[in-house]
């Protein structure tokens, strides 16, 4: 009898402890759901980008006079998670808008509960297009390049690289079994036919996302005997293919186009085992910063800060908190549908420059490089660079209508 | 009183059983009848626990027969008889071959059993022990609804009645007594209503009086129902004071049978088993 | 020709280190009876340590394997460390709760590796001298793995030698065998279960350390070896030496022949293998029936009590509270509330099968996730309304139940449970890369209540209305000719049998009822969320349902409710406050294994009933 009297007490102080409401809401809190605890390495650099970028706002005087305030939770990479999350900070902190770094899934899932309750959100760290296409809304941003504008870029540079020597080839792909997997080889296959490369696709590999069994999987692919790989692999599973397949002698004379291969968290781990001459993403910030003044002071700040050099899913963070900035400042207010208005051709300052979230889907023009990936000294390199932009390497705009009209 | 002439109630013949090529039964054969109690004894490794577990069907055994009913009336024998209106008593028991079935088969055929180390449900309370064998003799086990201690209770107090527990009915089993254990065990042999009770070793591990209060127990329960039994035991005392019939075992093998007197003075029996333990 | 020669040498070369780690797992458990889940934390500590030697010694020459080596070591005496310092503090609580406490270990483990090492991943250098390949049959094979293949012969040659020529060995073999002479040892005990746990980290230190020159070293390295070196062991037999070794064969070679097969159903393979060795040979390749039937019945033997009227009387009180409880708190609180009360009828269908019923469920997140496809496919596919869609989740989840459940009775104790881990994994494999018809792992998204649950009071009206029916025959269950008919097989398997009870049928029967539950739960989950996803059939999901389930107490009918209730709040308000969440519920779900071994519900009561006896 007392013990169930306990239980209840218990239950109700915990479920009345939730309900106490925060009432100083002086700061504008931005409540970011990461995975933290499952993608660790992306969602360090890129909650100090964000910590950074509100450090920054805030010395300046906040936005609309009010500073904001970062609410980090932990997804650990379930989209379910993330959804309750979601619906805790929204609720219980009282935050006024959504940021996240997360697996696709779960930015795909949050998405969907941003546009039921009304909440604006911001994307940074989800290649897969879907999240604004086929599942997107108004409510949703992204600062991150998507996975079409990645594979658009590779292709380029390929062709630009390889001339004819792309044209009429055994192409095999190899890309995790997760939603990023999928969008960039289906990509791949639409973007090279309509560059009419005519691709044979000859074989195609789906290991569990950082679960490659290496030595088994290039034996199958080379098997096929493909002319070029197409792979879109990412964390660890990325080292294991590179030592086996160099061990394997599958990379001699092949033509690799691996857009995912160049972010700098690959750079560190790969070191002098880079492998040269593939396509990839890439970003040579030290020799963009030359051009680009506004990189050149980023850079020097945040290291000066952090004592880290800048990483890609770093830049994505810091651009989001921005773009909530910059929308809220348009805005006026932080009036959920205000925002969303204010994500319409909305303007916001980048280390790379003032930057556009395009009208019809709220993805960051950005501009990106694609590179061949090489070793210099000991240390890995883009090389041949070029720069690209997002709003140029994009399906035409009725295209993109009609995916997110659902049609 | 016990009537050798009655007909047998369980028929062995020709057990056999190895182990890895060792023969532990070779070829035993004995009846046990209505009424009758049957002490199965033997020297460690003479093979009385493999007969016991060959015929409660723990273990197949690799030839011989295990017959339930051996004199009753077959199938064919019913049909014939009932043709020519001869057949008078139609609720008798069919024979029953019984080799390698499994416990749970014998079980329902109505033959009870303990164990050597108490098995109850521990769990349960005493009188639920008890209405849990009843709930699995009638079959209930299917029934999703209504409470499982309210079924029965009459009926099982009436068996903890007649092995002296009825005091104990509410206890939880953790707090009972060895010897009270083994008179639960009893009770939840004989709630399905056996015709045949098979005892491995009854009295193991308990004091010299709580094993003549139960031994006692037992052979009222035999006699009053009219029930047969066939148990093992080491235990000297409670064979020859209470047991009908004795069947000795040795490698294997039957060396001996009869009665107490039989037993006692008999030369082989004397020398391989007796000898060392009642010097 | 060549290439299928290629193929299998390098599926033997993944299974040398399988056989590494395996081996350890399952002399572990072949002394100490722990199932130990914080085995793949040890790997991933010995890959992170070997990188670290690397770094301090320079990764050339001699001082290479040198570092491989004393990576290995230092694992071993943290294994050690593990085992005086935690492990035999739970030695006597029965085995599912050492489960639980290695859990506990894996979540501390994860924490503090990532504050040591960091978060990005490390990669170590090449082998010295093996970073190349040699040509087979006109084909480059990387030397290493190679290498890989001669090491792993040798260490089981090593092994087999140890086991059989020293006294050590003499002593693990027959404590292996016999669980009675483990208990005669007296205190040499416990330094052959501390030098048993240390040979097995070692091993398994061995193993990540070995995999420097092949992979990166990451912070996911753990769950993903542990549950193939499970599989591993199960297969072989647990504490099998030789079974360890075909079994890591098996797998290794299975799965290199699978990618060329199958590319698309990689991660079903390994289950179905799996479940495959398990059907015909239910105790794996050498295992024994044996060595299960010691602590099956340790999983729960205390009495249960149909509620008094009194009790009656609370629920009543505690259901109008619940009845109240819009009233009183905001909407995330109706969210947790759901959600609260959803996983508590999971959690309570769990323990209607690992209480009453006496069997050690270890994937109940297969029911829970069939019930939420059932509804979310029968939604996205059929446009069928909530009442219909939410009546197929437990029509699925029973027929799931029962089709593996068929299978799972066969087995007992860990093997059982083992099996239900891979029926569960199989399904979770096949509902992520099924992508046509799941959505992999986007899932399928916009199933929402309908029009007149989808108010978040009236939505929680509705869950509490479900799923207190459900608790409640559940509940009412436990009670039954059923419910006590289940019991008496786990109370006393021998015992029921000779009253004519059929113990597979009953355990079958209670595999699918409890599966229904679970699925209806999985079916109202995918209502709060909106959207259904792997992870409902994920490890997580399964741990999670055990975790709630053992906290709150297997011998109390309130425990899973507690269990699930504080668990839940437990998890959501640590990770709030911190970002070493895991640390700190690790730490926390080892005091209630070391110090309330009866669960929450199950050490108050014994307090209570102390407490009565001191004051009477």
């Amino acid at each position: 009898m007392r013990k169930i009297l306990l239980c209840a007490a218990v239950l109700l102080g915990i479920l009345a402890h939730t309900a106490v409401a925060a009432d100083a809401k002086k700061p504008i809190k931005i409540g970011y759901i990461n995975a933290h605890t499952a993608v660790a390495f992306m969602v360090q650099s890129n909650s100090q980008g964000m910590q950074f970028a509100i450090d920054e706002i805030n010395a300046k005087g906040g936005v609309l006079g009010r500073p904001l305030e970062l609410v980090s939770r932990d997804s650990k990479g379930d989209p379910g998670e993330a959804v309750r999350l979601a619906e805790e900070l929204r609720t219980r902190d009282n935050v006024d808008v959504l940021i996240n770094c997360d697996f696709s899934s779960a930015s795909i899932a949050v998405g969907g509960w941003a546009k039921q309750n009304h909440v604006p959100f911001v994307v940074t760290g989800s290649e897969p297009d879907s999240i604004l296409w086929q599942n997107g809304n108004d409510y949703i941003a992204r600062s991150n390049p998507g996975g079409y504008a990645w594979v658009s870029g590779s292709l380029q540079k390929a062709t630009e690289v390889f001339g004819d020597r792309l044209k009429n080839k055994r192409w095999v792909s190899i890309a995790p079994s997760i939603e990023f997997g999928h969008a960039v080889v289906q990509s791949a296959h639409d973007q090279a036919a309509a560059r009419g490369l005519n691709p044979t696709w000859v074989a195609e590999q789906w290991p569990a996302y950082d679960k490659l069994s290496a030595g088994p999987t290039i034996a199958t692919l080379e098997r096929a005997n493909p002319d070029i790989v197409f792979a879109a692999l990412f964390g660890t599973d990325v080292v294991k293919f590179i030592r086996e397949a160099r061990k394997r002698d599958f990379i001699k004379d092949r033509i690799f186009i691996f857009p995912s291969l160049g972010v700098p968290e690959h750079f560190d781990m790969l070191g002098a085992e880079m492998p040269k001459g593939w396509v990839t993403i890439g970003f040579p910030y030290d020799e963009i910063k030359l051009k680009k003044p506004a990189l050149a002071d980023f850079m020097q700040r945040y290291e000066a800060a952090y004592h880290e050099s800048v990483k890609t899913y770093l830049v994505t963070g810091y651009d989001g908190i921005k773009i909530f900035a910059a929308a809220i400042e348009k805005a006026g207010s932080t009036d959920p549908e205000k925002i969303r208005v204010a994500f319409d051709d909305l303007r916001f300052n980048t280390p790379y420059g003032e930057q556009t979230l395009r009208k019809i889907d709220h993805q960051a023009t950005i501009p990106f490089w694609v590179g061949v990936s090489d070793v210099v000294d000991g240390k890995p390199k883009i090389s041949n660079w070029t720069e690209f932009n997002v709003g140029d390497n994009s399906p035409p705009d009725d295209v993109i209508l009609k995916l997110r009209s659902g049609k | 009183m016990s009537d050798a002439f009655s007909p047998p109630l369980l028929s062995v013949s020709g057990l056999r059983k190895s182990f890895g090529g060792v023969q532990a039964v070779g070829g035993v054969a004995f009846d046990v009848r209505l009424g009758q109690i049957v002490a199965l004894i033997g020297a460690n490794g003479a093979g009385k626990t493999t007969t016991f577990n060959c015929i409660n069907g723990q273990m197949p055994p690799d030839g011989g027969k295990v017959i339930y009913n051996p004199a009753a009336l077959t199938t064919e024998e019913r049909i014939r008889l009932e043709r020519e209106g001869e057949l008078s008593k139609t609720d008798t028991p069919l024979p029953r071959d019984i080799t390698g079935r499994s416990p749970r088969r014998i079980a329902r055929l109505g033959i009870g059993r303990t164990f050597q180390i108490t098995a109850t449900f521990a769990s349960m309370t005493v009188i639920e022990n008890v209405q849990m064998v009843l709930i699995a003799q009638r079959k209930l086990w299917k029934r999703l609804w209504g409470f499982a201690g309210k079924l029965f209770r009459d009926e099982a107090m009436a068996l903890l009645e007649t092995v002296g527990l009825s005091a104990q009915a509410e206890r939880h089993t953790a707090t009972l007594a060895y010897g009270d254990l083994k008179r639960l065990e009893l009770a939840m042999a004989l709630a399905n209503g056996p015709k045949l009770l098979l005892m491995d070793e009854p009295t193991a591990g308990m004091g010299v009086e709580e094993r003549d209060s139960l031994m006692r127990l037992v052979h009222k329960v035999a006699k009053n129902q009219n029930i047969g039994i066939l148990f093992t035991e080491h235990d000297m005392d409670a064979v020859f004071n209470y047991a009908d019939w004795i069947i000795v075992l040795h490698r294997g093998q039957i060396i001996a049978r009869g009665n107490a007197e039989t037993i006692k003075a008999h030369p082989q029996v004397r020398e391989v088993y007796l000898g060392k333990e009642n010097p | 020709m060549s290439f299928l020669f290629i193929q299998l040498l390098t599926g033997l070369s993944s299974a040398a280190v399988l056989f590494l780690v395996a081996s350890g797992l399952s002399l572990i458990f072949g002394v100490t009876r722990i199932l130990n889940f914080a085995h793949g934390s040890l790997y991933m500590l010995g890959a992170y340590l070997a990188y670290t030697m690397t770094q301090w010694l320079g990764g050339e020459g001699l001082n290479f394997w040198l570092s491989l080596f004393l990576a290995a070591v230092s694992t071993g005496v943290i294994g050690a460390a593990i085992e005086m310092l935690i492990l035999r503090r739970v030695y006597h609580v029965p085995e599912l709760f050492q489960l639980l406490a290695t859990f506990a270990i894996v979540l501390i483990a994860q924490d503090v590796t990532l504050h040591t090492w960091g978060p990005e991943d490390l990669m170590g250098p090449q082998a010295p001298g093996l970073s190349g390949s040699i040509s087979l049959l006109g084909k480059p094979f990387p030397s290493y793995d190679l290498f890989l293949i001669g090491f792993a012969l040798v260490v089981l040659a090593g092994l087999y030698a140890l086991l059989n020529k020293t006294h050590f060995g003499v002593l693990v073999r027959a404590a292996t065998e016999d669980r009675e002479m483990v208990a005669n040892l007296g205190t040499n005990q416990k330094w052959l279960f501390t030098g048993v746990f240390a040979l097995g980290s070692f091993l398994a230190g061995l193993g990540g350390a070995l995999q420097l020159p092949r992979e990166s070293v990451s912070l996911t390295m753990d769950i993903s070896m542990i549950i193939d070196a499970f599989v591993v062991v199960v297969i072989g037999g647990m504490g099998s030496l030789r079974g360890a070794a075909l079994a890591s064969i098996i797998v290794g070679v299975v799965q290199a022949f699978g990618i060329l097969i199958f590319p698309q159903i990689t991660l079903v393979l390994l289950f179905l293998i799996m479940a495959i060795v398990l059907v015909f040979k239910p105790y794996g390749l050498f295992g024994s029936v044996e060595d299960m039937t010691v602590d099956k019945t340790q999983l729960s033997t205390g009495a249960l009590k149909p509620p008094s009227r009194h009790m009656n009387y609370v629920w009543l009180v505690m259901g109008a509270a619940l009845l109240a409880l819009p009233l009183v708190v905001n909407s995330y609180g109706l969210v947790l509330a759901s959600e609260m009360i959803i996983l508590a009828l999971f959690a309570a269908s769990l323990h209607f099968i690992m209480g009453p019923g006496g069997i050690g469920v270890f994937g109940h997140a297969l029911y829970f996730g069939l019930g939420a496809y059932a509804v979310a496919l029968m939604t996205k596919y059929l446009a069928v309304s909530m009442p219909v869609a939410l009546l197929a989740a437990p029509i699925a989840a029973v027929l799931g139940a029962l089709v593996f459940g068929w299978f799972c009775v066969r087995s007992q104790g860990i093997y059982l449970a083992m099996l239900t881990f891979a029926f569960a994994q199989m399904v979770w494999a096949v509902a992520f890369q099924w992508y046509g018809v799941t959505g992999g792992d986007n899932g399928l998204l916009g199933i929402w209540p309908s029009q007149w649950a989808s108010n978040k009071a009236a939505f929680y009206y509705f869950v509490l209305a479900l799923s207190g029916a459900s608790i409640f025959i559940l509940r009412h269950m436990i009670f039954s000719p059923y419910g006590y008919s289940l019991r008496a097989v786990r109370d006393q398997a021998k015992r029921a049998e000779a009253i004519g009870l059929n113990a597979r049928v009953l355990q079958w029967m209670g595999l699918g009822l409890a599966g229904a539950f679970a699925g209806l739960a999985g079916g109202l989950f995918v209502y709060s969320k909106g959207s259904v996803f792997p992870t409902t059939l994920d490890i997580n999901t399964t741990l999670d349902a055990f975790v709630m389930t053992l906290i709150g107490g297997l011998n109390s009918l309130s425990g899973p409710l507690v269990g699930s209730v504080v668990y839940t709040w437990l998890k959501s308000e640590i990770s709030r406050q911190t970002e070493l969440w895991r640390l700190v519920l690790g730490v926390i779900i080892l005091s209630i294994v070391i110090f309330f071994p009866q669960g929450i519900v199950g050490s108050f009561n014994q307090w209570l009933t102390k407490r009565k006896g001191e004051i009477a």
